[in-house]
């Protein structure tokens, strides 16, 4: 967002824009002033979405005029919102990270009915299932834990206790004579997500990974258990 | 004896972006921008180096959206038109600053690059610079890899291995049809990799791909020579892992070379600093500021104090970086050298508009690298992976795991707040594909465009561009309804075969506008018995 493209903005589209950005506003303000408010409001989160990045994602935001101003050139032509529900109930897991998996669920449109207007009806949640192998085969369940949700949510990310391990989750309606299975997701393998501690591994080898470049690997925080032996090697001659 | 190897491997790519539909259309400008200063200058490189008899190699990938884009007449037709009205600025620019000498020089700088842009594009390639990277593949020069058709972030595809398999065997038809050969290597779009993702790539004829650093160094199985040797999947493709010390230097603009106060300022533009009545006619509609291409300022510190810009000055400097990148390389040849069992090899992806677009001297950078390379006298050779490998082929096995080169190693970027909420219709519109290509198994006439329209629709709408800009905060609303727009096309496609009647001229229209993968099968997303079988025999018999 520039001034530029702000100026040509009227109060309405201005306070529009601050409220959709959760940017606060003084109560009386002159329209400059307002300006100044939104602009660093979004040279403030432009810095701290830069500061975020790598160098990959800060080059490859180049190619793509992200420093433009927000443009849209056929704004008549804005095509129809997509559905909000497909009608069918299931529940898919995505991993983002050794640490945090992303789950979206849809009801089916008889589901959601029979249970807004239950009063029996004590809820939904996201059981999470911890596996010893990735399979359906309920005998590899070595953990589990409940997330309770509300029946208009339809996602959520979920914070995974272990690494280097599987997770499968269920979509559960919970009532008064117990509870309902809806869906069942797929399943999903978790890295371990740092270095492998080898101790069969020789000097050479330590000295090599030591080489690596490994102090600017990015690859937080779990990726940050780096063997105390290859550290060793850091500070040594084998170093750049 | 060669005592160290090294792999520059460049990936172009930008999403498809064609409207004609509209007279100009300001997100085209991408590739226009692109074209202008980093694949042309890239192109006129390679031309001096080979005029010179220095012996390059490059491994470039050309992502198939981008390729689309290259060979599009209706793109051809409008980049000339950007070139046009660049010269007519260059040539007001150059008059305005003719009592300001050391600005008129950039000025007739900038002239002289987009005139020498439009001779070597309308009459050296004939609108087609696809030609010039396949003189170059012919002939030895760049080993071409594969990238996926839309450039789709896998990982967040894994569920669905008839899509993942689409998204290669769909690249790799297209990239055999216009430069004639079957890839074997390939780029993962953001070196996105699960595990599993090598048995797709395997049974479309890849031999090896690239990979993020901790894909390798975290398996469980640590490879004794880290990423300085390629490792091998358990199916036996090979993997090539990024070399982070020396990526770096390249790709930073803190520390790295990019970073230099003599360069060039990528963001001090005239679109910007000159009154609108006169840039008007150069900028976007209705006023709407935007980047031109000239800027005249060097990067100076971090301060809006900017010096102007020296070309002179920036152009010896990226000659001294080029040589510091390479005595750090051979540096560090020597140091894995009597620690590892054979000579190592250094991978060095980059996105190829990094070089000349964003670090303008970049292709002056690049060209001296390999100027040098070719003088190292065995101590660094440049190599191409498919070389690299016939010649130590890797025994390591490992299991890599699964990464990105985005923030924080792993999907982060495309699977955020701003972005999740495609991923329960691209899901779904996949699905559904797979659905119709069962239910429609040998379909011909109208029926046959439709589904396989049905298809491009799909592949569209899972560009890893647009969750990627949705994240970037900027131009969201264009990469908004670029997924809308994809899933409902496919929607109505899906509908209307459903029931029965397929609007013919509706379906004409699309065609004309995503008219991306034209040998495009939408059987390829049938869930069994798809083309895979087939195609392996097919390969095979090469």
């Amino acid at each position: 967002m520039t001034r530029t493209r702000l100026e040509t903005m009227n109060a309405e589209a201005l306070q529009s824009l601050a409220s959709q950005y959760g940017i606060d506003l003084p109560r009386k303000t002159d329209r400059e002033s307002l300006i100044d408010t939104i602009f660093e409001a979004f040279e403030e989160m432009r810095l701290e979405r830069d500061s975020d990045n790598n160098n990959a994602i800060r080059i490859e935001e180049k190619k793509y005029g992200v420093q433009y101003d927000e443009a849209d050139n056929s704004e008549e032509d804005e095509p129809e919102e997509l559905p909000a529900t497909y009608n069918e109930t299931r529940i898919v897991v995505m991993l983002r990270d050794p640490a945090w998996a992303f789950a979206y669920w849809d009801l089916k449109e008889s589901h959601d009915k029979k249970y807004r207007r239950n009063p029996d009806f004590h809820g939904m949640l996201i059981r999470v299932y911890e596996l010893a192998e990735p399979t359906e085969d309920r005998s590899a369940i070595v953990d589990s834990f409940d997330i309770p949700v509300q029946l208009s949510d339809s996602r959520w990310y979920i914070n995974l206790p272990e690494q280097d391990t599987h997770y499968r989750l269920e979509l559960i309606a919970r009532h008064a004579e117990g509870e309902d299975v809806l869906a069942q997701s797929n399943i999903v393998s978790v890295p371990k997500g740092y270095f492998a501690d080898d101790s069969s591994a020789s000097f050479q080898e330590d000295a090599i990974i030591a080489l690596s470049g490994i102090e600017h690997l990015g690859v937080s925080p779990f990726g940050n258990r780096i063997p105390q032996r290859i550290l060793a090697h850091l500070d040594q001659q084998y170093m750049v | 004896m060669v005592k160290g190897y090294l792999v520059l491997m460049l990936h172009a790519h930008l999403p498809f972006v064609r409207h004609p539909e509209y007279p100009s259309f300001l997100e085209e400008n991408w590739l226009f921008e692109a074209i202008s200063e980093t694949y042309l200058p890239l192109l006129r490189v390679f031309d001096r180096l080979d005029a010179d008899g220095v012996p390059f190699t490059i491994t470039l990938s050309m992502s198939p959206t981008l390729v689309a884009m290259l060979q599009d007449s209706l793109l051809q037709e409008r980049y000339s038109g950007y070139l046009e009205r660049h010269i007519e600025l260059a040539e007001r620019e150059v008059e305005r600053l003719k009592r300001e000498p050391q600005f008129r020089k950039l000025a007739e700088m900038y002239l002289d690059l987009y005139k020498q842009d439009l001779v070597d594009f309308q009459e050296k390639y004939e609108q087609n610079i696809l030609r010039g990277f396949d003189y170059y593949y012919k002939k030895g020069r760049i080993e071409m890899v594969g990238a996926a058709a839309t450039h789709a972030y896998l990982p967040l595809y894994q569920q669905f291995p008839v899509n993942i398999n689409a998204q290669l065997q769909v690249a790799i038809d297209s990239q055999e049809s216009i430069f004639g050969k079957h890839p074997t290597g390939f780029w993962l779009p953001e070196c996105g990799y699960f595990p599993g993702l090598e048995e797709h790539l395997h049974d479309n004829g890849i031999r090896y791909f690239f990979s993020a650093a901790h894909s390798v160094l975290f398996s469980e199985k640590r490879p004794p020579a880290g990423v300085y040797e390629p490792v091998l999947c358990p199916n036996g493709v090979a993997v090539f892992g990024r070399d982070i010390a020396s990526a770096n230097m390249v790709w930073s603009s803190d520390e790295g070379y990019p970073g230099d106060f003599s360069y060039r300022d990528f963001y001090r533009d005239i679109g910007y600093d000159l009154p609108l009545d006169y840039i008007g006619p150069y900028i976007h509609d209705n006023n709407i500021r935007i980047n031109t291409g000239l800027k005249y300022y060097a990067i100076t510190g971090v301060t809006e104090e900017k010096h102007p810009y020296d070309p002179e000055v920036a152009a010896a400097k990226a000659r001294e970086h080029a040589e510091n990148f390479i005595y750090n390389q051979k540096k560090q040849i020597a140091k894995l050298g009597p620690l590892m069992k054979q000579p190592p090899v250094i991978t060095c992806p980059y996105d190829a508009e990094l070089f000349g677009h964003w670090w303008f001297e970049g292709t002056i950078w690049l060209e001296a690298v390999i100027r040098q390379l070719a003088q190292t006298e065995g101590e660094l050779e440049p190599v191409t992976p498919s070389a690299f490998l016939k010649a130590y082929p890797p025994t390591t096995v490992i299991e890599p795991i699964f990464s990105s080169w985005g923030n924080n190693g792993y999907s982060e970027v495309w699977l955020d707040g701003s972005n999740d909420w495609i991923y329960r219709h691209t899901h779904t519109a996949i699905e559904r594909m797979m659905e119709l290509a069962e239910r429609f198994p040998d379909d011909h006439g109208l029926k046959e465009r439709a589904l396989n329209q049905a298809a491009r629709e799909v592949l569209l709408s899972q560009a890893s561009d647009w969750p990627f800009i949705m994240r970037a905060g900027t131009t969201v609303s264009y990469a908004t309804k670029r997924v809308r727009e994809h899933i409902l096309n496919f929607d109505r496609i899906y509908e209307s075969l459903g029931r029965g009647n397929v609007g013919t001229e509706w379906l004409t229209q699309l065609e004309k506008k995503d008219n991306i993968f034209p040998r495009i099968d939408y059987r390829v997303f049938r869930p069994q018995g798809n083309r895979s079988a087939s195609f392996l025999r097919e390969i095979a018999n090469r």
